[in-house]
């Protein structure tokens, strides 16, 4: 029986769960027992533990990648749409306290917050005196951040009022309503270039005629709920990069596919076409 | 229900897992895109139900982190030929081709150059256990084995880092790129 406990032991692989401590307890007692009368196992695990130390301060180290400072700011975002679903208030000011590196970019951007169109006089003059201090705190980099507060708007503030639509029900499914929001979401490329003037979102097309179909396996499962889906609209009006992020799995072919068939009037940033990032949300409910 | 304020428990998965993610991210779709795919989880996250999920974060974040991975490689393959660099199997930068000198590097090099040329559900375990700190039951969620076949894994890569970091002056210069 020892003979046999040698030779299995040699190329165990609880000799690594031993070592990296992964044996449930009464395994463990037995195994360390075992260990005890042989010398070469005890050995094995030794040197396997000092393999693994090798490679945890390894792996241990950065890796040189990281997200970037607006792919940070875009999950702020995202969080604040879903706090906006969710039918919490969610503070505008504060989330922007919450990233430690606190940076007078960002409390510069905190100035134009709150949701504030630029047509009255006043509101002018207070835009004209933040420009003013922006360039002689932080140079023409923030400055033109500044001038175009709507695009401050996009990177930090809760979803302006989207577009929400219920499509016309289905006559083969009467009882099943799609309801789906579009709330605006923040451009891919809000820091490609400085943004020269100030943008037009999308516009919806035919989304209201093109509603997902609620698969009938799951209606009869009595499976629904939002499914999320994050999309960009291209320059020329067509939606790529689908992808549903939440919500129930079997429902997501169904909404993908019926975003990939929308489409839109591009955003627009002086006339000129560009791409935009928006989310969706897409609620399947079974109406009694 | 989300408010404000918990945007902190995404801030503290972020600073706990965006690295180990970025890693496993990168060794299936290479660095360029890796961000990219750990982005998506972390928006993800923002759109899961915390109470549901929160007791399994880890094996969670990595799951999702792994469909969006295999999301790309199927849209790149889609999409008809690639270029190679952006292969699956040339995740591995090419300056580490296997039997490169190893000559009298720092130990760390050695472990990376070593690690980069391993089969890739070795690095991903690897990844798993020593950058994510999975336990094997975890490790075997995400990758969706048996624990049983998650630790002969783990066991044949230690033993393979182990094997190839030994007498490294006898192994300097074996092969040529």
């Amino acid at each position: 029986m020892r003979g046999d406990t040698m030779t299995r032991l040699h190329d165990d692989p609880r000799l690594t769960a031993y070592a990296l401590g992964e044996l449930d307890a009464e395994e463990e007692f037995q195994f360390g027992e075992a260990l005890l009368d042989d010398g070469a196992a005890r050995f094995e695990v030794e040197d396997i533990g000092r393999a693994a130390a090798l490679v945890r301060r390894e792996l241990a180290g950065p890796t040189g990648l990281g997200l970037s400072e607006e792919q940070k700011l875009q999950l702020q975002g995202e969080w604040q749409a879903r706090s906006a679903r969710d039918g919490v208030a969610g503070a505008p000011g504060n989330a922007l306290d919450v990233f430690e590196d606190r940076t007078p970019r960002h409390a510069l951007l905190a100035e134009f917050a709150r949701p504030k169109s630029l047509h009255g006089a006043r509101e002018r003059k207070r835009f004209a005196k933040a420009l003013v201090a922006a360039v002689l705190l932080h140079g023409t980099a923030a400055a033109a951040v500044v001038i175009f507060p709507s695009t401050a708007r996009e990177l930090l503030d809760e979803p302006q009022e989207g577009v929400a639509f219920a499509p016309r029900p289905s006559p083969e499914a009467p009882r099943v309503s799609v309801a789906i929001e579009l709330p605006p979401s923040l451009r891919t490329d809000t820091f490609a270039q400085p943004p020269l003037e100030p943008l037009l979102p999308p516009i919806a097309l035919n989304a209201a005629d093109l509603a997902p179909k609620y698969p009938a396996a799951a209606q009869r499962r009595g499976i629904g709920g939002t499914v999320v889906v994050i999309f960009d609209v291209l320059e020329d009006g067509s939606v790529a990069a689908a992808r549903a992020v939440s919500g129930p799995s079997v429902l997501f072919e169904s909404v993908i596919r019926a975003v990939e068939s929308w489409r839109f009037e591009p955003a627009r940033r002086g006339g000129k076409p560009v791409r935009y990032s928006m989310t969706a949300s897409v609620t399947f409910r079974l109406d009694a | 229900m989300a408010n404000a304020h918990d945007f902190e428990w995404i801030q503290r998965a972020l600073r706990r897992y965006e690295q180990p993610l970025l890693r496993f991210a990168a060794q299936l779709v290479g660095r360029g895109q890796a961000a990219d795919i750990v982005q998506d989880t972390f928006l993800a996250l923002c759109h899961a139900e915390r109470a549901e999920i929160e007791d399994r974060l880890a094996p969670w974040l990595f799951i999702v982190c792994k469909n969006r991975a295999f999301d790309l490689l199927r849209e790149r393959r889609r999409l008809g030929p690639v270029d190679l660099l952006d292969d699956e199997q040339s995740a591995t930068p090419p300056e580490s081709h296997p039997l490169i000198h190893l000559e009298r590097r720092q130990s760390i090099d050695r472990v990376q150059a070593v690690m980069e040329q391993l089969p890739p559900k070795h690095r991903q375990v690897l990844i798993l256990k020593f950058s994510a700190g999975l336990s094997y039951k975890q490790i075997a969620e995400v990758m969706d084995l048996s624990v049983a076949h998650v630790g002969v894994l783990l066991h044949n890569a230690l033993k393979l880092m182990r094997d190839q970091l030994k007498e490294p002056e006898a192994r300097a210069c074996v092969g040529t790129r």
